[in-house]
């Protein structure tokens, strides 16, 4: 008998690590996992998001999409500074136009469609960029937590075969 | 629409607001000339009665096509290669309905024709959303070895019209200025400061909607974005 055994890498709390997370290096998003982080941790390496200016730091994470729905939640875990995040399909890139945002008053819907947009495609890779208020102050920055919604792409945590 | 664009430049008499003082002045039916050119690809440029500060006219913008390339502006071609540059326009927003951090678009770019990294403009100036749906003007200039060869910044813009002046120097500290509802040469609103030599000169500007991102497309179609007072210089300042 074949057992397999799926762990799904959900409802963790995962602190985000304080090297650059830029489009070359983001970090993966996984279904109903909430991360924490910190924008002064990062950089402004993306200036602007295709016609948006950005002027701010920004942490870059990305999710390969699968039939993704419901919302990313920002939260302010200290003092707020205006953080909020924008969706980015690829390339990562500040010559792309973020699809979708949100903040902590409002949260951003995973798939483009439930803002009416066109839907998300499966098998595609997009991004999330952590960031501050573009029109805020440029050096905006500080703690925060995002929580991705389920579904994502599951984890593959272990598989065993008997 | 009184005022003359390149009033001390010696850039030449483009004049392209500069058609009657009168308030009661008939306008023109087009931009062109005093401007060189527009483009109204997916989107229409009209010069139009009720200028911006007691003047006859102004220059109407609007995207009017939900296609990738959609522009409406006019281009003033009088520039050659100028390592400094100065511009000041009028700009009114207000039809611009909750305008969202990812509707953008580019309203005045000073341009060279010789571009480096992919980039052409010298200075992009742009409008777009902040998260709470608030008009805010985008800043671009050229930035060698940054990140897309460009630095950025962001500035409120207030309800009504509003006063943006630049000031662009190749090779300068700083290399762009912006005062933005100031006329006071001394406190530029901000400064972006960048190694900008390996680009040549501003060869035109053009002032308009331009670029619009698909959600301003979608979002902000058939809204007027209003011009007036375009003014450029090559060193002085232009204040009010």
């Amino acid at each position: 008998m074949n057992k397999l055994a799926v762990a799904i890498a959900g409802l963790l709390v995962v602190s985000s690590s304080a090297w650059a997370q830029t489009c070359e290096t983001p970090t993966r998003l996984f279904a109903g996992e909430t991360i924490t982080g910190n924008t002064c941790d990062g950089e402004n390496t993306l200036p602007n998001y295709g016609g948006t200016d950005s002027p701010q730091a920004e942490l870059v994470y990305y999710f390969d999409n699968e039939d993704a729905s419901g919302d990313f939640v920002f939260a302010h875990t200290g003092t707020a500074f205006g953080g909020g995040m924008f969706l980015m399909p690829s390339p990562c890139s500040n010559a792309t136009d973020p699809i979708s945002f949100g903040n902590s008053d409002n949260p951003m819907p995973a798939n483009n469609l439930a803002a009416g947009g066109t839907p998300l495609v499966n098998g595609t890779r997009y991004f999330v960029i952590v960031t501050a208020d573009p029109g805020g102050p440029a050096d905006a920055c500080g703690p925060f937590s995002l929580t991705a919604p389920d579904p994502l792409p599951v984890e593959l945590q272990s598989f065993s075969v008997d | 629409m009184s005022r003359k664009i390149n009033k001390i430049l010696g850039l030449g008499a483009i004049a392209a607001f500069g058609f009657a003082s009168s308030a009661f002045a008939q306008c023109p039916t087009g931009p062109v000339p005093p401007w060189s050119s527009q483009s109204a690809l997916g989107g229409a440029v009209a010069i139009v009665s009720g200028g911006f500060d007691g003047t006859s006219c102004r220059l109407n913008s609007s995207i009017t096509a939900n296609i990738g390339g959609a522009a409406a502006f006019v281009r003033d071609d009088t520039p050659a290669d100028e390592p400094t540059y100065r511009a000041q326009f009028l700009i009114n927003v207000d039809a611009l309905t909750g305008l969202s951090a990812i509707q953008s678009a580019k309203v005045f770019g000073a341009t060279t024709t010789a571009p480096f990294g992919g980039v052409g403009d010298v200075v992009r100036i742009g409008i777009q959303g902040n998260f709470s749906g608030t008009a805010t003007l985008g800043v671009r200039t050229a930035c060698e070895g940054q990140p897309g060869n460009v630095c950025s910044a962001t500035s409120p813009l207030t309800a009504g019209v509003n006063r943006v002046e630049i000031a662009y120097a190749k090779g300068g500290n700083p290399s762009l200025r912006v005062w933005v509802n100031n006329t006071t040469e001394g406190s530029h609103t901000l400064a972006l400061n960048g190694n900008n030599n390996s680009w040549g000169g501003v060869d035109f500007a053009t002032l308009g909607l331009a670029a619009p991102s698909p959600g301003f497309r979608t979002g902000q179609a058939n809204r007027t974005v209003g011009f007036d007072e375009f003014d450029s210089r090559r060193t002085t300042f232009i204040g009010n």
